[in-house]
């Protein structure tokens, strides 16, 4: 082994330094000063900050719009760990098949497509498709007789975030995909055929080699994908706004409206440590699962 | 020693007259003013840049910097800015209790002194300056004007015999002959529930007497247990539960609807005069359209105790900054925009109405506007939108509930409660201070 002989002790550090300064300065700083400003109520207008202590957090769990939000970010997960992790494990694994190894590039590209298109296209173009008039999905519905289901997808309450989640389905679907057929193709391929050898039908490949060879992969993409559940905000910003009557208030979106809209910044900044404590416990449970996979 | 002393003198000496003389050929310090304005679109984007070209012509030791952002997005940036260290001096505000927050916050200069007793004030109508004013004392000076007219198709309108309502009785039975021979009465997009905030701004003024209204609209106040509330709520149900308005107004916007109404998809349209410009012989409806449309004030509400003569509407003014170094540089600088000949070129370049008088003329506007403006001389007064005249909590109550009303996830009753609840909450935590 080679160990570097550094002259003085102090030089490492004042590599490292740079880095530091930046990290401190623009994340943590940041970080601390919000959940200080959390404890006070203030608006952007005026320059007086009032300290309520954690009046702001007392007032945020009682607060239904809160609950709708967080509702919709859960759901937002769930239904984001089924297509993005489960849907797209599987077809990544349907992509390996032998039969449709010679398709794969095709359709890889065809299912990666939606997720390099910027996520205000992707709002507005399916604003179109789910619009109550020309929308194509109605016009669909009504063309093979399916009109009673034909309906304002963003203007109904009790659908409309289900619409929105439908479309980040759609957009990261196959991108989530890929990070499983990298997994995928780094599995020996020796296994699947002494399988194969033993008889193991698609499926038992698919349990018994696939599922244990990218279970670190599914971990990170599933990390990542419950992460990005609770940060969502700009598709609901450009398809709803969190409207109609805050059906499709998401955390963020209730962040930004309490803050600009509404000039509570002591209670955005309460919102937004609370998401911050979210997905720090999600990343903590990561690293701690990771790290003991890997020891 | 005395010699070296005395070139040390004239150094300075020379210096001193170097540092002054620059300062001497400018006459002036330069003055560097920031201007934040509500229109990045044309014309009006344009108009802006070149009244400010023209201004710094004319006083060369003024430089100002000009920022913009639409209506939805000023909402946020101009709360950015404000707590940034570089805040505009001159900006836009909502009349109402969107101004009385930045007087509150200090942030407004009181333009009272610079504006009463002055020729200035007599360019403008004391009842549209009057929407600025904070505690008896003024804020803002308005450039734009305002106000909500029924929109209608003429043709449609003679096809089936029907002549313009002048009561809301008569307005119904409009709607229910259109509605009976396959037309959508009116063209509603809500999916930004300003658009109901309208109709509610309306019924609110029309059923609830003025002292009410105005003590209710207030922090201090905030009760709304006047019927006429209730009613309001009701009146705007009523058109929607009727299928007066085309399906689902949540999912389409403003715009989505006046683009129905000029497609003939509907019978009417209410819409703001600031709206006419489309309809102007430049503007962007269908050129066959535009002979076709007509307007009317929104129909009296015979039993209510509001005053029927109101017209629903406000002006658009700018503010100044009270922390600014340069109070007397803004001033002038909006006398310079709000001069006649400015005025008259805003509404000949935009089409839309400024409140100085004499500038809406035939020479400057065309046909609908000018019609437009006499009517508003013929009213009484000008009702103020209800989510800028109302304290931000309240007014989200009625945004949000209009959308339920809509969708009939909530009744009127219901949102009624949840304005009084709001209205509770907000002259506990701030009208007692």
């Amino acid at each position: 082994m080679v160990t570097i002989h550094y002259k003085s002790k102090i030089a490492p550090y004042v590599y490292i330094a740079p880095a530091v300064l930046l990290i401190v300065v623009f994340v943590y700083n940041p970080l601390v000063q919000n959940v200080i400003l959390s404890t006070f109520e203030w608006s952007g207008i005026s320059r007086d900050k009032v300290f309520v202590g954690l009046e702001n957090y007392r007032y945020l769990f009682e607060y239904d719009v809160f609950w709708t939000a967080f509702k919709n970010n859960m759901w937002y997960a769930v239904i984001s760990l089924v297509f993005q992790v489960g849907l797209a494990l599987v077809l990544a694994a349907v992509l390996e098949e032998k039969f449709f190894r010679k398709f794969q590039p095709f359709l890889t590209t065809v299912y990666f497509l939606p997720s390099v298109l910027s996520v205000t296209i992707v709002g507005f173009l399916w604003g179109f498709i789910y619009n109550p008039g020309f929308g194509l999905l109605n016009q669909f519905l009504r063309l093979i007789g399916l009109a009673s289901w034909a309906q304002p997808w963003l203007a109904n309450s009790k659908m409309a975030m289900y619409s929105i989640i439908a479309v980040s389905q759609w957009q990261y679907t196959g991108y989530c995909m890929v990070f499983f057929l990298i997994a995928i193709q780094n599995i020996p391929q020796e296994r699947y055929e002494a399988a194969e050898v033993d008889g193991a039908g698609p499926l038992a490949k698919f349990l018994h080699i696939t599922l244990p060879g990218v279970k670190e992969m599914l971990l990170v993409v599933s990390i990542f994908t419950i992460n990005g559940a609770f940060r969502v905000f700009n598709i609901v910003e450009v398809m709803t706004q969190g409207g109609p009557n805050n059906s499709t208030q998401v955390l963020g979106s209730l962040l930004y409206q309490e803050a600009f809209w509404y000039d509570r910044m002591g209670l955005a900044s309460a919102i937004s440590t609370v998401i911050f404590a979210i997905t720090l416990a999600i990343t903590i449970f990561q690293l701690k699962t990771s790290r003991s996979e890997t020891l | 020693m005395k010699r070296r002393s005395r070139f040390a003198g004239g150094i300075v000496l020379a210096l001193a007259l170097f540092m002054v003389l620059p300062l001497g050929a400018f006459a002036q310090e330069k003055v560097t003013l920031r201007f934040f304005h509500k229109w990045p679109e044309e014309p009006y984007n344009t108009y802006f840049n070149d009244m400010v070209a023209k201004y710094e012509e004319l006083n060369p030791h003024i430089d100002i910097v000009v920022n913009s952002a639409a209506d939805q997005p000023y909402k946020t940036q101009i709360r950015v800015v404000m707590s940034s260290s570089t805040p505009p001096d001159i900006y836009f505000a909502w009349p109402g209790d969107y101004t009385a927050n930045f007087v509150r916050a200090g942030r407004a200069l009181d333009l009272t002194d610079y504006f009463y007793g002055t020729e200035w004030e007599e360019l403008f109508p004391e009842s549209i300056v009057s929407s600025y004013k904070v505690d008896g004392r003024l804020y803002a000076i308005p450039i734009r004007l305002s106000a909500k007219f029924m929109l209608y198709n003429k043709e449609m309108f003679d096809k089936y015999g029907l002549s313009v309502p002048e009561t809301w009785d008569e307005f119904l039975e409009v709607c229910e002959v259109l509605k009976s021979n396959g037309i959508t009465p009116i063209a509603f997009g809500n999916r930004f529930p300003w658009a109901a905030i309208h109709y509610l701004t309306t019924f609110n003024q029309k059923l609830v007497d003025p002292e009410t209204l105005a003590a209710d609209y207030l922090l201090s106040g905030g009760y709304f247990e006047h019927p006429g509330y209730l009613e309001a709520l009701k009146m705007f149900t009523l058109l929607n539960e009727k299928g007066y308005f085309n399906a689902f107004p949540n999912a389409y916007l403003h715009a989505d609807a006046r683009s129905m109404w000029w497609e003939e998809q509907a019978a009417m349209f209410y819409a703001e005069i600031v709206e006419f410009t489309h309809l102007s012989p430049a503007g962007e409806a269908p050129d066959a359209f535009k002979d076709k449309w007509g307007f009317f004030p929104f129909p009296a509400i015979e039993h209510g105790e509001g005053n029927q003569r109101f017209i629903t509407g406000a002006p658009d003014g700018f503010l100044i900054n009270a922390d600014t170094k340069y109070p007397e540089e803004c001033v002038d600088f909006l006398r310079f925009l709000t001069s006649v000949e400015n005025a008259q070129e805003w509404v000949r370049r935009i089409q839309v109405v400024s409140p100085v008088i004499g500038s809406v003329t035939e020479e400057t506007a065309f046909k609908g506007l000018v019609e437009a403006m006499e009517v508003i001389g013929e009213l009484e007064g000008m009702n103020n939108w209800l989510d800028t005249e109302l304290h931000a909590d309240i007014a989200r109550v009625y945004l949000d509930g209009s959308q339920a009303l809509l969708e009939g996830t909530k009744t009127p009753e219901q949102v009624l409660k949840e304005v009084q609840e709001a209205g509770r909450i907000v002259r506990e935590t701030l009208g007692s201070n």
